[in-house]
């Protein structure tokens, strides 16, 4: 069990990998200096670990490492996975085994998708940062060569790295000197607790050339007894570079984790955050990936909806913040485009809008406004939609429904004579929709899947639901948190670069601000309109 | 036993003329009128000068032959009006006792009835009620007193007026001691509600006397005192006479409170009448043409459904019957309707005028208020009732506004009886093409829409298209009210709904651009509501761009009562949203012109600094440019207002400005610290330890008897500490500290509460940072002190602090906390109690890791429960960076292997152990 090479399985097969070892290493410690009380001491600790891992088992579904499992419980390596749990000594043996192979596995694991034995997804997830071209699916690799023009430059001027996962007593000079060898370290620090002095277990490194931070990145690395996790600080110019979806649709039962998971199969994910709610912590049905490249969102983005766990997931593109403005303005115009081409989608559109214009119908009435009701009809089918997807209730008859209501508490409004009508193909649409031509076998995909009716198609590029934009830092809600996932991902991730960090820095402050009183302020609540305040 | 003082005749002719010259319009007159006044104050007589004129003014021989009937009059108004004042002022005639009160107190009372100008009776009255509530109050003993009570018992008797008014304001001010005994040992109160039953229960008493004998009898209800109870039974067997019978507006009006008063203090009387009493109020309220008596109807309402001592059931039947009258009363009535039909019109382009704007901080500046006697203030207000209404239709409190908010909080309590109800009547209404009738239908989407929330399910997704569309509505009230329903129903949005943010809010921003200035004020409110309730990433996802960008065209064009929505708005934005180079480049240059062109004593700077603050905050370095000049100004605002602050306590004639300007200048400072962290160090220390003005200041802003004041110094302190060179502070360590156990110690005020909270925060920070030394017994036996208390309950959020505080302190003086107080299990298990629920890592793993030196440091002779065990491990077991004190964690479970292996843990907490035990 002092082997090296154990340890390094045991840590490389665990969620928290450092803390593990730094115990570990007391452990090692305390058995050196070998006292008989410290024996002793270890000998309840033995039987206490032993009774964790009996009550450990049947609980098993909430630990964090056995969530993938229950999640790919169509894999039929399942069972073996359950077995490795039984016991502890079998655990070590595989996971030795499958370690030496760790480097091909993890590129046959990533392409065969989010299936596979727990420890392999953890790999996966893990060497997401360590490796991120063998990550690929095999189409990334057919672009490979653009990608390398369009992917934030990750080499570009990212001399400078963040160092996780670093034993306590490790020095600036050590690490100095085990970085060294890749290349000439510039800069260097350790992040310290400025109370105690004590190292906080991570640093920033920067190098003379970015060529020694690609090569720091392509392996593991051990120091001081303990797996260190070093990352590429992404420069801030570099960051609009990366792109960003708006995910809609996901299942309550979904875990970050395998959210994540999922998703890293079109791409190399710098971010991957599911939005939980905060009292049950389950998912709030969105969320957003950041990838490393435009590619990668292209890739995800040509199919508007996906499978994910038995249900059509909806993927928007963000656009960066600076491209939003323009792309609002767009959005505008195309609202405009929408509004034509939809009167021609809806055939008898014409005689919809003359209901309205005619003088018989009588008064004034709000509601006669026929290009916004026409607007709110194209709406109400989009809700629809979504709520179709949240749902899973029929559409058609939905939408009905609520058509008759609006009809009932509008007088004036009339269902529209195509509601019917909806289920209908509509191919033309697909024709004239302005966005990228999708390849022939993505729209037969994307057929498939929209058992909605085409009428989605129709909509997929217009305005309403313009959705998102721009990336921004890692998310102010920790939601790894609640995934069981540690907080080790969560502070690379946090440290991933500069601009990263001071946001959470000030994200710190402001949980700081809630946790005190808060600044005085004049009364701001007060202000604003309320129809019937005191 | 008469006074026999007699007025000299050439100074009350001196003193009538000074009197006219005080209200001359003549400034130059007017104000060595008021000089010669101050001289003539000092006269030992002087009030009974001023009792003479408002007495006998009009029948005083020399002045008949001076002044004309209007002057005399006018000049008694005055002159009762200075000796109220004077009884009250500041330098306190009275209690000096420097003055003679005979004549006043045996004469005053003739003053009642000798005019018939009604301004002088009515001065006369308040003269009356402020000297029961300056003297008599205190001197129960001096017969005059219970003498001018039944004098104006009496005179009422008699149909005089004045005397039922003055008595219902003494009974205002000063019921309470009428419980009491006054001289010849009696308690007034048994007869002065004889009385009073008596002159209600007679309806050839004037209405006005009828119905100020309720109101008297209003303010002994909630006295509950006993000569009350006992004729409890009669007064309920009145008053329904009263109800039925009476059809007097003022009479009823006061019916009405009664009723709400004894709903509250003795609610059981009411229950077996409450079928009457309901329908009685419904009544008046769809009858009556004064809307006053409506109101206090509807109050009796909003009272019934709020009450904690009214059960769900019994409200429930009045459901049905309620609920349409208040949405029928929901309509704006036809003289708003009028007026906002004549004001329809564009009006962005027009300049507000300052009156338009309400006071910004009336919390802060009523405080300040009250000592200057706010009783007498209340008197005159109750003769302002009278005046001509305001003409803007949204400021009043009226009949429409008490219906919303008792359907809101009926709603809240029977959602589904009350929706039943209502949406019929609403689906009838929606599309009327009246717009008043819109309108009101929209409020009361509205009003219902936070109790209703989960029962609109069905109809949200049909309505909100509605709702959007009528955003375009050409009448602007619709358009007003559209934006205020929509964003009551952000939370159904947000929490569930996400598919119809973006066709909600973008429409909402679109209106921000209105071009009615009402619209825009509850656009721009609307979109802070959106913003405070979103996830920050859908904020930043979905709309920071076109926020930004419409913020910017909105500090073009909106004026300045808007503008300070507005900046509320974009601070609330800032928070949200780490703003990026965009949000400097759009919305930064219009912030810091509007800043630069604000004078420093502008109160239009308090919003302004506020959203600069939080602007700051969020855009961090980038600010640095900027940041410079800001802080100068901010800082020099800071300085004059203490330095004036200081001054006054010598020169009472300086005027100290609002404490508004300290707040929020310490507040952007503050946020410049945050947004800038260790490089803000040299703007605020830019000689290095060698000039600390800024701490001299804060440690007079840390002893301004202003909660708010002290609560952002902390704040400030705090932050100073964190992110900068701690040797900075520790010069004036000493004092700091000295006034952060202060702040701790007396915290019995719980309006206080956030300076308390800052106040040790700040100090776990300090301690964190610079070791205490000899100040650490000190300071941990305040904290302990407060944290062991039993005797009084402790907030939990400053329970919290104090616990985290602890563990900082014990980081690296655990000895101070391993014997004594804090070391037994009640202590632990309290403590970690409070520390598990932090969210914040960084926090809660320093409050762990000096919790643990503690524990391991106590003697092992304390026992630790297993609870405590089990609460340690899971507070460790989330939201701890564990690996940092991993040694400590590590020997605590060694000490504790034993229990540790009996209790039962969750998964998250046996995956934690379990990298301490493999």
């Amino acid at each position: 069990m002092s082997s090296d090479e154990e340890d390094f399985n045991d840590i490389y097969g665990d969620d928290k990998p450092t803390t593990t070892e730094e115990v570990k290493k007391e452990e090692e410690q305390n058995k050196a200096g070998s006292g008989t009380s410290q024996l002793d001491q270890l000998a309840a600790l033995q039987a206490l670990s032993s009774s964790l891992n009996k009550l450990n088992n049947p609980n098993s579904n909430n630990s964090s490492s056995n969530n993938s499992n229950q999640d790919t419980s169509s894999s039929k390596q399942d069972g073996t996975a359950n077995d490795k749990e039984g016991s502890n000594e079998d655990t070590k043996n595989e996971k030795k085994q499958e370690s030496a192979t760790s480097a091909n596995a993890n590129a046959n694991a990533s392409s065969a998708g989010p299936s596979g034995l727990p420890w392999e997804q953890l790999q996966q997830t893990m060497s997401q940062f360590q490796q991120p071209s063998s990550q690929s699916p095999p189409q990334q690799q057919v672009t490979q060569t653009k990608e390398e023009r369009s992917k934030a430059d990750l080499s570009k001027e990212s001399c400078k790295m963040f160092i996780g996962g670093l034993n306590w007593d490790t020095t600036e000079d050590n690490l100095r000197e085990y970085f060294g060898k890749y290349g000439t370290v510039t800069d260097l620090k350790i992040m310290k607790d400025p109370a105690t002095g004590r190292s906080r277990g991570f640093g920033f490194l920067s190098f003379e050339k970015p060529s020694s931070v690609d090569e720091v990145v392509k392996t593991q690395h051990i120091l001081d007894g303990k797996v260190i996790d070093p990352k590429r600080a992404i420069p801030r110019d570099e960051q609009d570079k990366t792109g960003k979806i708006f995910v809609g649709g996901i299942g309550p039962d979904v875990r970050p984790k395998e959210f994540e998971e999922f998703f890293s199969q079109w791409g190399t994910i710098i971010d991957a955050q599911l939005m939980l709610d905060k009292d049950t912590g389950q998912s709030r049905g969105f969320g957003f990936v950041t990838y490393d490249s435009a590619d990668a969102v292209d890739r995800v983005c040509q199919n508007k909806f996906i499978d994910f766990k038995d249900r059509k997931i909806e993927i928007k593109r963000a656009e960066p913040r600076h491209m939003q403005q323009k792309s609002s303005n767009n959005g505008g115009n195309n609202g405009g485009n929408n509004m034509n081409r939809r009167g021609g989608n809806f055939g008898n559109q014409g005689d919809f809008n003359q209901m309205y214009q005619n003088p018989m119908m009588g008064g004034y009435n709000p509601m006669m406004n026929p290009q916004a009701m026409t607007d709110y009809y194209q709406k109400m089918q989009e809700y629809y939609q979504q709520m179709q997807k949240q749902t899973g209730m029929d559409y058609t008859q939905m939408y009905q429904q609520q058509m008759q209501q609006m009809a009932m508490m509008m007088p004036g409004f009339a269902m529209p004579p195509n509601a019917m009508t909806l289920n209908q193909p509509q191919q033309d649409s697909n024709a004239t929709q302005g966005s990228p031509a999708p390849s022939d076998s993505d729209n037969n995909k994307s057929n498939d899947v929209q058992t909605i009716g085409n009428t989605s198609n129709t909509d997929s590029g217009s305005p309403p639901l313009n959705l998102p934009n721009g990336p921004k830092g890692p998310s102010q809600y920790n939601d790894d948190h609640n995934s069981g996932y540690g907080y080790n991902r969560d502070r690379g991730d946090r440290d991933r670069n500069d601009r990263d960090r001071d946001y959470n820095h000030r994200s710190g402050g402001n949980h700081r601000r809630n946790g005190r009183g808060g600044r005085g302020g004049y009364n701001r609540r007060n202000n604003g309109y309320h129809p019937y305040n005191r | 036993m008469a006074s026999t003082w007699k007025p000299a005749e050439d100074y009350v002719l001196q003193l009538a003329t000074l009197l006219q010259n005080c209200m001359s319009p003549n400034p130059e007159i007017r104000n060595n009128a008021m000089e010669a006044m101050e001289n003539f104050q000092l006269q030992p007589e002087f009030l009974n000068y001023l009792c003479y004129i408002l007495i006998e003014g009009e029948s005083d021989d020399v002045l008949k032959q001076h002044y004309s009937l209007q002057d005399l009059q006018n000049n008694r108004a005055t002159a009762g009006m200075l000796l109220k004042n004077s009884m009250l002022g500041g330098n306190n005639l009275i209690k000096s006792n420097s003055h003679d009160l005979g004549y006043v107190k045996s004469n005053i009372i003739h003053g009642l009835y000798n005019s018939n100008n009604n301004l002088v009776s009515n001065v006369t009255g308040i003269v009356i009620t402020t000297l029961f509530s300056t003297y008599y109050r205190q001197h129960r003993d001096d017969p005059t007193g219970l003498q001018m009570l039944y004098q104006l018992l009496e005179l009422t008797s008699n149909g005089n007026e004045p005397s039922i008014k003055a008595l219902s304001k003494i009974m205002e001010d000063s019921a309470q001691f009428f419980q009491l005994e006054w001289s010849g040992n009696t308690k007034p109160m048994e007869a002065l509600l004889d009385s009073f039953f008596r002159f209600i229960s007679n309806p050839n008493f004037s209405p006005v006397i009828r119905s100020e004998s309720v109101k008297c009898i209003n303010t002994v209800i909630p006295l509950q005192t006993q000569s009350f109870i006992v004729r409890l039974d009669k007064f309920l067997e009145i008053i329904f006479q009263l109800a039925q019978n009476d059809e007097n507006d003022l009479v009823r009006a006061q019916i009405c409170i009664s009723f709400s008063f004894l709903l509250e203090f003795r609610p059981d009387k009411l229950v077996s009448h409450l079928d009457g009493i309901v329908q009685f109020m419904l009544h008046l309220i769809t009858t009556v043409n004064e809307e006053k008596v409506a109101i206090e109807a509807c109050e009796f309402l909003h009272a019934f459904a709020t009450s904690p001592n009214i059960p769900e059931h019994i409200l429930q039947p009045y459901v049905k019957d309620i609920v349409p009258i208040l949405l029928s009363k929901m309509v704006y009535n036809e003289e708003s309707i009028v007026l906002l039909e004549a004001s329809n019109d564009d009006d962005a382009f027009l300049e507000d005028k300052d009156e338009d704007i309400k006071p910004i901080a009336p919390r802060i500046v009523k405080k300040k208020e009250a000592g200057n006697g706010e009783d007498a203030d209340d008197n005159e207000d109750d003769d302002d009732d009278d005046d001509d209404e305001d003409g803007d239709v949204d400021t009043q409190w009226n009949l429409r506004k008490c219906s919303a908010a008792t359907l809101d909080v009926m709603t809240n309590i029977l959602p589904h009886q009350v929706m039943d109800i209502a949406f019929p009547f609403l689906r009838e209404h929606l599309g009327s093409d009246r717009w008043f009738i819109r309108e009101a239908t929209i409020l009361a989407l509205g009003a219902m829409a936070e109790g209703g929330m989960k029962y609109f399910n069905d109809g949200l997704p049909a309505l909100i298209p509605f709702l959007v569309e009528q955003l375009n509505d050409k009448w602007a009230p619709v358009r007003k009210m559209t934006c205020w329903t929509l964003s009551r129903f952000s939370p159904w949005i947000l929490q569930d709904h996400t598919e119809f943010l973006i066709p909600v809010l973008e429409p909402i921003i679109n209106t921000l651009m209105d071009k009615k200035k009402d619209v825009q004020e509850a656009a721009i409110s609307s979109v802070a509501v959106f913003i405070e309730n979103a996830d920050s990433e859908l904020v930043e996802t979905l709309f920071y761009s076109q926020l930004l960008t419409s913020f910017d065209k909105c500090l073009k064009y909106y004026k300045k009562k808007n503008l300070i929505i507005l900046y509320d708005a974009i601070g609330r934005f800032a928070e949200k949203c780490a703003l990026d180079e965009t949000a400097m480049q759009i919305i930064l240059p219009p912030l810091i012109e509007k800043w630069a062109l604000l004078s420093d004593s502008d109160k239009e700077l308090w919003p302004l600094l506020e959203c600069l603050s939080c602007v700051a905050s969020s855009l961090g370095e980038r600010f640095m440019p900027m940041a410079p000049e800001v802080y100068n100004r901010a800082f020099r605002i800071l300085c004059h207002c203490v330095e004036l602050e200081a001054k006054s306590h010598q020169d009472p004639t300086i005027v100290v400005p609002e404490k508004d300007f300290i707040i929020t200048s310490l507040d952007l400072i503050d946020g410049l610290v945050q947004g800038l962290g260790a490089h803000s160090q040299d703007l605020l220390f830019p000689q290095g330890t060698k000039d600390l003005t800024i701490l001299k200041i804060m440690l007079e802003c840390l002893q301004d008897p202003v909660h708010e004041v002290r609560q952002s110094c902390f704040a400030l302190l705090g932050d100073i500490v964190y992110f900068f060179n701690s040797e900075l502070v520790i010069g004036n360590l000493e004092d700091f500290l000295k006034l952060i156990g202060t702040e701790i110690m007396h915290n019995d005020d719980s309006d206080g509460t956030p300076a308390v909270i800052n106040a040790i925060w700040a100090l776990g920070l300090i301690s964190e940072r610079i070791d205490l030394n000899t100040y650490i017994i000190d300071m941990s036996r305040i904290i302990l002190d407060l944290f062991t208390t039993n005797t009084q309950i402790v907030d939990s959020s400053v329970m919290e602090n104090l616990s985290v505080t602890i563990g900082k302190m014990g980081l690296t003086h655990p000895e101070v906390f391993s014997s004594g107080a804090f070391a037994n299990d009640s202590n632990w298990n309290k403590w970690c109690l409070s520390v598990n629920a932090l969210d914040d890592v960084e926090e809660k793993s320093s409050a762990y890791m000096g919790f643990l030196k503690i524990i391991n440091l106590t003697s092992t002779e304390v026992t630790m429960s297993n609870d405590t065990i089990h609460k340690i491990v899971t507070g460790l077991s989330s939201n701890v960076e564990a690996n940092v004190f991993a040694q400590e964690i590590y020997t605590f479970l060694m000490n504790h292997s034993a229990q540790i292996s009996a209790i039962n843990f969750t998964p998250d907490e046996i995956s934690f152990l379990q990298q301490f035990t493999s």
